[in-house]
């Protein structure tokens, strides 16, 4: 285990003061580095600690991390009605051009939840030949998009009120380009296309390596839409490898909890990433 | 494992009951009467059970008596997996 050295500074951006950013690196020789993208919301939130351990392990192990706060997200500058889904792809190629520049390697993308669907757009996009991890992803941003309205329904379920009475109007105000606002957060009109158009159900990217590792307690079995979202990668010829390990949904949980196992297997896993 | 003891498990995991959800019976009342479960756990338990089971929930699927006993919320899920 080797020494680590840690740094926080902002990128430039559109909002002072800048992308805020944490860069954890091996002290000595860094074997390959990382651009981690946290998930949306509230899984940022809850997630905090489970990344920062994971990264502090990845230090440890050789590779340097660099975690951006994307525009918007409380750390970096903006508030959540600057947020947006091309704002957060151009975040990402902040984060990697700074990697690429100051490490002078090809930088991999590390995604949690949402994290991983931006991710995936931005390889997409930019044609890059990039390695992705995934940790748990969104599949469908659809869904995700659907969950995140559903927390101002579930408000009033406690109530009289049905989920459709609050949605629908919800969904008519994204759709005529309206920002709606729910549990503390404003999502513009775009961020909400965005999220919504983004998809890891099936591949698409014609480069790169991809590691999707997910947690679950109890039976290690991938849930029935990995599985499928797995079998239509491997049919579209990806090179990716999708695995579970054991260990507590971190990412949602009321209490702050871990899943270690994702980060000791993800280590093995990308152990002949080196370049 | 049953889609009870799957459904009490996730709602064990999200509210971090330390298992004692597991013992939860059918007229066990959930809205109102588990302190832990607030919008953003009934948010936390749909999605969960979305993953984990692999259906989808539209807008009008759902409202307030789903979530009112451990069997609303198991008929609900044995109703999307039909």
């Amino acid at each position: 285990m080797t020494d680590i050295l840690r740094e926080a500074f902002f990128l430039p951006g559109d909002h002072a003061p800048g992308r805020f950013a944490l860069l954890r690196r091996p002290a000595g020789e860094v074997r390959g580095a990382f651009l981690y993208i946290h998930p949306f919301a509230e899984e940022m939130n809850r997630s905090r600690r489970m990344m920062a351990t994971a990264a502090e392990a990845f230090a440890h192990a050789g590779w340097a991390v660099l975690q951006i706060d994307l525009t918007g997200c409380g750390d970096s500058g903006g508030s959540s009605a600057d947020a947006g889904w091309r704002r957060w792809l151009d975040d990402v190629s902040a984060g990697y051009a700074w990697l690429r520049e100051h490490l002078d390697l090809t930088p991999h993308l590390w995604g949690l939840r949402a994290g991983c669907l931006l991710a995936e757009s931005w390889l997409r996009q930019t044609d890059s030949a990039a390695s992705a991890l995934y940790w748990q992803p969104v599949l469908s941003g659809r869904q995700h998009l659907s969950q995140f309205l559903m927390l101002k329904a579930a408000g009033a379920m406690a109530g009289e009120g049905s989920a459709k009475t609050i949605m629908g109007p919800l969904r008519e105000r994204l759709a005529g380009g309206e920002a709606v606002d729910i549990a503390g957060y404003t999502v513009s009109a775009e961020l909400a296309r965005g999220l919504e158009e983004a998809s890891l159900e099936n591949a698409a990217r014609p480069h790169g390596q991809t590691v999707v590792v997910e947690a679950v307690s109890g039976e290690r079995n991938l849930t029935p839409a990995s599985a499928d979202a797995r079998a239509r990668w491997l049919e579209a010829g990806a090179a990716v490898i999708w695995e579970v390990v054991g260990g507590s949904p971190f990412w949602l949980t009321q209490e702050i909890t871990l899943a270690p196992a994702m980060t000791s297997r993800t280590l093995a896993l990308i152990g002949a990433w080196d370049q | 494992m049953d889609i009870k003891q799957q459904v009490l498990q996730v709602v064990d995991e999200v509210l971090a009951l330390n298992g004692r959800a597991l013992a939860f019976e059918l007229d066990t009342p959930l809205l109102g009467a588990v302190p832990e479960l607030d919008s953003m756990a009934v948010v936390g338990v749909i999605n969960l059970l979305e993953e984990r089971f692999g259906f989808y929930v539209e807008d009008d699927d759902i409202d307030g008596s789903t979530f009112a006993t451990v069997g609303s919320l198991v008929a609900f899920v044995s109703g999307k997996l039909r």
